[in-house]
């Protein structure tokens, strides 16, 4: 472990039953990083940050989280948590829940509260049981941040959050961070964290698949453009980025491989009535990073 | 999180007190019409000597004078029924019922240990089981009192009776806690309690019935409690002592559970 570490996973896995599902995982998370744990669902992501959390114990290897195990309270004292599945006592109301999570921790900085309340547009009056999803939601990430936490770790952070909250959300991910925060947030897809996220790690079937800068992970795009007449023959070639053109009568669809600009730039020239972008899923991308240099798929597919 | 557990049930306590109070006065009131009638000996001598058990009757103490009256009537039947019912529930949500229901997720998480989450809930419902006791056992004595029934029999005995369910509810509360505990699942905790409850009274039925199966009695609870007429004997180790030990016991056996395993959030 360095002292620059916030989160290092050693060799860390867990088994139940017959079932791995982490699997030797080797990680460490820097503190004042943005760490992205990408992996579609079911790939280990929620049993990894349990095991950070001493929800479960690793079957074997370690984790180590600020220094300290992570069962001992003053570790998590510096920890803010959102759980993927939240649920809140519907009886309470949100000013309830969140003094009595703020009570745990010895009292939440009020004014902090106040103002995310204002910011999430959330009445603290409100039962829980009478809140949306979303507005539920929100509680938990206030509760999260409310702390001052050296540390976030985020579960699924904005499924359930619309786009306008989404990107609230993400707003107050990197305000923190620019207080020196380390935040490890996991998702199952890659456009939720690679806003904010300065490392990726991706996770399949337990195992840790790739581990890079946001632009090594950042996958391949399908782009659709509908034109108002068929496309000059050629006009799409030799761009930069573009992998892959098919042009069917007035709709040219493209696989960009990095930065659209290129495209966007060519296509400026002619009439573009709609663009489709065909969101590439995770475990596309990581089929193309796990891609042997043979272009076989070298896993156990 | 003491207080949290306490708030969070203080519509259901309040619901069952009025249950407590009106059973626990119903029928120390009635005691006035029974007095002396020798029409309910009559019917409680021709009862099977098991169903007699199950009433508390007790050679010598006739079901017409106070202690045997409360005894059957109050003692080994509503009051421990009310009690148990209510403390099997709340100890099967102390941890079972709230982490299946994943509302434990947020206080697992937080600062709090294993240890301090399982003892503060604990000491919760064994208050708000406590609050019951004391509300049938003012109930009991201001309407006893009204009526009579401290002629024969001293305040300080049915203190003691009442505190002999109360550690009979507790220990139900325990067992309940322990295996909640243990599994992280209401179910279980639920069915564990309940199963115990009434095989233990089964069990006392049964053995006095039979003098072969006699023996059996001593793994009964309800024996412990029910064998000897606390309110004409005073207090026994079995009714007293035995419950605190062997709840204190499961008590900790759970709380290790609890401390080792993975828990089963949602």
């Amino acid at each position: 472990m360095t002292a620059t570490a916030a989160i290092t996973m050693s060799a860390l896995t867990k088994q139940f039953g017959d079932l791995t599902a982490v699997a030797s995982l080797d990680l460490e998370v820097h503190r004042g990083e943005v760490f992205g744990f990408l992996g579609p669902n079911g790939a280990g992501k929620t049993t990894t940050i349990r095991m950070l959390l001493d929800i479960l114990r690793p079957t074997s290897g370690t984790a180590r989280v600020l220094d300290g195990a992570p069962g001992d309270p003053s570790v998590r004292a510096r920890i803010g948590f959102l759980p993927a599945d939240l649920h809140l006592d519907p009886r309470h109301t949100v000013r309830e829940a969140i003094d009595y999570y703020g009570a745990l921790r010895g009292g939440f900085d009020q004014s902090l509260v106040d103002r995310l309340l204002t910011r999430f547009d959330l009445d603290p009056a409100r039962s829980i049981g009478d809140l949306s999803t979303g507005n539920r939601r929100k509680v938990g990430v206030i509760q999260a941040f409310a702390g001052h936490p050296d540390l976030l770790i985020l579960d699924e952070p904005t499924s359930g959050l619309d786009p306008l909250l989404q990107h609230e959300f993400l707003s107050l991910v990197e305000e923190s961070v620019a207080d020196g925060v380390t935040v490890f947030l996991s998702s199952h897809v890659l456009p939720e964290v690679e806003r904010v996220a300065d490392r990726i790690g991706i996770l399949r079937r337990g195992e840790l698949v790739s581990l890079g800068g946001i632009d090594d992970v950042r996958p391949r795009q399908r782009l659709d453009l509908h034109l108002a007449a068929e496309p000059p023959g050629g006009a799409f070639d030799g761009i930069d980025g573009v992998v892959e053109v098919e042009v069917h009568g007035n709709v040219v669809s493209l696989l960009v491989d990095g930065s659209v600009d290129a495209v966007v730039k060519a296509a400026a020239r002619l009439t573009v009535e709609r663009v489709v972008s065909h969101e590439t899923d995770l475990e596309d991308a990581f089929l193309e990073l796990y891609r042997s240099p043979s272009g076989d798929v070298s896993a156990e597919q | 999180m003491l207080r949290r557990l306490l708030l969070d049930r203080r519509r259901g306590a309040l619901w069952w007190s009025i249950g407590t109070s009106s059973g626990v006065a119903t029928i120390v009131a009635l005691w006035s019409s029974v007095k002396n009638s020798a029409d309910l000996e009559d019917v409680i001598k021709n009862l099977p000597k098991g169903v007699q058990a199950l009433f508390g009757t007790e050679k010598g103490i006739s079901i017409s004078s106070a202690p045997g009256y409360l005894q059957a009537r109050l003692f080994s039947t509503i009051l421990p029924v009310l009690l148990l019912v209510y403390a099997i529930g709340l100890g099967a949500r102390i941890i079972g019922g709230a982490e299946e229901d994943g509302t434990l997720q947020l206080v697992v998480t937080s600062p709090a240990t294993r240890r301090r989450i399982a003892i503060e809930r604990f000491g919760a419902a064994k208050l708000l089981v406590l609050l019951q006791v004391v509300i049938g056992l003012v109930t009991g004595i201001a309407i006893g009192a009204a009526v009579g029934v401290f002629d024969d029999i001293s305040v300080g005995r049915f203190v003691i009776a009442t505190l002999a369910v109360t550690e009979l509810a507790l220990l139900h509360l325990t067992i309940a806690f322990a295996v909640g505990a243990a599994t992280g699942r209401r179910g279980p905790a639920l069915s564990a309690a309940s199963i115990v409850a009434v095989a233990g009274y089964v069990i006392y039925g049964i053995a006095a019935s039979a003098h072969s199966l006699e023996p059996l009695r001593v793994v009964s609870p309800w024996w412990w409690f029910l064998d000897r007429n606390l309110l004409v004997h005073g207090p026994t180790f079995l009714s007293l002592g035995l419950p605190l030990v062997l709840a204190a016991a499961i008590f900790v056996a759970g709380l290790v559970a609890y401390e080792r395993r993975d828990l089963r959030l949602p």
